[in-house]
């Protein structure tokens, strides 16, 4: 077993490998001596902007998608005090895949290229106050009405597929929703960024209320919590956050239901102490599962979403082996 | 010296009056144990007084202020409730989920000052509870976690504290150590309402007695004056024998009407 002040250590040796790790991987290996060597030199050269345009805004927006999933997960499962709480439940994902396949479908990205992100950060913020409004008043009607927004956002996906104006415009809708890291530039990575920034905040507002809800809504609310204000922070944090980040990757599951999981027993289950850690781990394992995608050996390059839902599918069945034992 | 004043609440759920009409001045010093059948409104009411529900009709007001009025947290600061079967949600540890009491009075940033580890330690000696100190709160029984619950109400040092059917699945030791301790702070200049089914433990210890029946308060007033066979009779609808009432010997016993 490690000890007790390892676990930052440890956390944080993997967070540089994987960064390291996804600067370092790609279709050409750049030396770090040529790389050093031309640190200095007035004039760029290929190895550098390899460095700076492809790879160095790829791991960024691992970092700040992985980290955003991991973080919203574990505030929804605070929130909801519900394991199977993920951004995707409240309808937050789905809404800002929706967005960005309208930019598609429309033929906006053609025309102008941050039409995509912007439109699936619309998405998202629009699904998550139908939810909010939908959803007042209780834990569990929040999560119905999440299920319900969901389910409408996937109808807008199927019809936009559906109605396609031609088989291109259908396949390009189809790769953007498995959810991919490569080719990012700088401006997509830019413009997400504030809104990711501004849903941590958000988000980890809520963290004193999350411990609160450990003993349940009413006694959170006998200690001065304002359950309304929480809520609306965790899905206004999530949207903001989540949406973004889904706005330019495309959905990315399990990795928001994951992260919170596998630090919680770390951490003495405390809802507070789960976000930095998950948030942390989120990009841990959205770096490595990216590096993964470029690495295994195929014909065409693993989309990052499917190899996130492949990995964590058995998890989730350990997950509901696991509550299987645990409830009476 | 705080006051709790109930002026004509009424609580509706479904056009049913839930609470109908509560008139009710309560104040330190005082425990009152808050009796009635099921479904009397006793949990709604105490919900009420504790500020977590807004009357539909009427007002209830802690030293003169409306409840709903005052400050969320600064009522947290002075007033304790503990709901009818309370849960931990998560397998945190049962110091943790006592510590979770004095979240109202932590500066806003920061963890759990020095000083106030020490009074999570005596809340958790003063429930019998220490030996379970790093135990998954989940994982205690029903009994220990209502004693680790009533900890947490109580770690804040609460000048009102409302508490919902406390000693509802304690031994019987557990029980008397529970009642007693509300008593203790009753004495101490405390104002305590618990709603009780024991009604020995409520006949022995408590100060007062507040009668709820069908949503209305049927009676209030000093235990021996208050809690009488007759009282019992008509709210219980079973023939009651009481002795003692409002002495640390008197017993409640029932017996049912067809039985005489």
């Amino acid at each position: 077993m490690v000890g007790r002040a390892a676990w930052p250590l440890l956390t944080a040796v993997l967070l540089v490998v994987g960064v390291l790790l996804s600067l370092g991987t790609g279709r050409v290996w750049l030396d770090p001596a040529v790389l050093a060597g031309s640190l200095f030199e007035p004039k760029p050269n290929l190895p550098w902007l390899i460095l700076s345009e492809l790879r160095m805004p790829r791991t960024v927006l691992a970092v700040l998608a992985g980290a955003t999933l991991g973080l919203a997960g574990a505030a929804l499962q605070g929130l909801l005090r519900n394991p199977l709480a993920e951004p995707g439940l409240l309808g937050v994902s789905p809404g800002a895949a929706l967005g960005a396949v309208i930019a598609i479908y429309f033929g906006l990205s053609g025309s102008f290229a941050l039409a995509t992100p912007m439109l699936g950060i619309a998405g998202a913020l629009a699904a998550a106050s139908l939810t909010l409004m939908a959803g007042r008043g209780g834990t569990l009607t929040m999560i119905l009405a999440g299920v319900a927004v969901s389910g409408l956002m996937a109808a807008g996906l199927s019809l936009a597929l559906n109605f396609a104006p031609n088989p291109y415009a259908a396949y390009e809708m189809t790769i953007w929703l498995l959810g991919s890291l490569a080719d990012r530039d700088w401006s997509q990575v830019l413009l997400a960024a504030p809104f990711i920034l501004a849903g941590w905040v958000c988000l980890a507002l809520t963290a004193r209320d999350l411990d609160a809800l450990t003993l349940g809504e009413a006694q959170a609310q006998s200690l001065g919590i304002d359950l309304s204000r929480t809520r609306f922070l965790a899905l206004a944090g999530t949207a903001l956050s989540v949406g973004a980040a889904t706005a330019v990757t495309g959905t990315i599951g399990f990795i928001g239901l994951l992260a919170p999981h596998l630090v919680r027993p770390f951490v003495g289950h405390q809802p507070s102490r789960v976000l930095l850690p998950s948030a942390l781990f989120g990009a841990i394992l959205l770096l490595f599962a990216d590096v993964a995608t470029r690495i295994i050996p195929t014909a065409q390059e693993v989309k990052l979403g499917v190899l996130t839902s492949l990995v964590g599918t058995p998890f989730f069945f350990w997950l509901v082996a696991r509550l299987r034992r645990m409830s009476p | 010296m705080s006051r709790i004043e109930a002026e004509a609440v009424t609580v509706e759920r479904a056009g049913r009056a839930i609470v109908d009409g509560v008139n009710l001045q309560i104040e330190s010093g005082q425990l009152v144990a808050l009796i009635g059948p099921n479904g009397a409104g006793k949990s709604t009411l105490l919900s009420l007084l504790a500020g977590l529900l807004r009357p539909d009709g009427g007002s209830a007001k802690l030293d003169g202020a409306a409840l709903t009025s005052i400050d969320r947290r600064k009522l947290a600061q002075v007033r304790a409730y503990l709901p009818q079967n309370p849960r931990a949600e998560w397998p945190v540890s049962v110091e943790r989920l006592v510590a979770l009491g004095l979240l109202p009075q932590l500066p806003a940033f920061g963890g759990l000052p020095a000083h106030m580890h020490a009074r999570v330690a005596m809340a958790l000696e003063a429930a019998d509870l220490t030996n379970h100190r790093d135990q998954p709160a989940t994982t205690l029984s029903g009994g220990e976690l209502g004693r680790a619950m009533l900890a947490r109400a109580l770690v804040g040092d609460p000048e009102v504290l409302l508490v919902d059917e406390p000693l509802a699945g304690l031994d019987p030791r557990h029980a008397l150590d529970g009642i007693i301790r509300l008593r203790a702070l009753a004495d101490e200049g405390k104002l305590v309402i618990a709603s009780l089914h024991d009604l020995t433990l409520a006949a022995r210890y408590a100060t007062h007695v507040a009668v709820m029946s069908g949503g209305k308060l049927a009676a209030f007033g000093p235990t021996s004056l208050t809690l009488t066979a007759a009282l019992l009779r008509q709210v219980f609808e079973v023939d009651a024998c009481v002795t003692g009432a409002g002495t640390p010997t008197a017993t409640v016993d029932f017996v049912p009407q067809a039985a005489l």
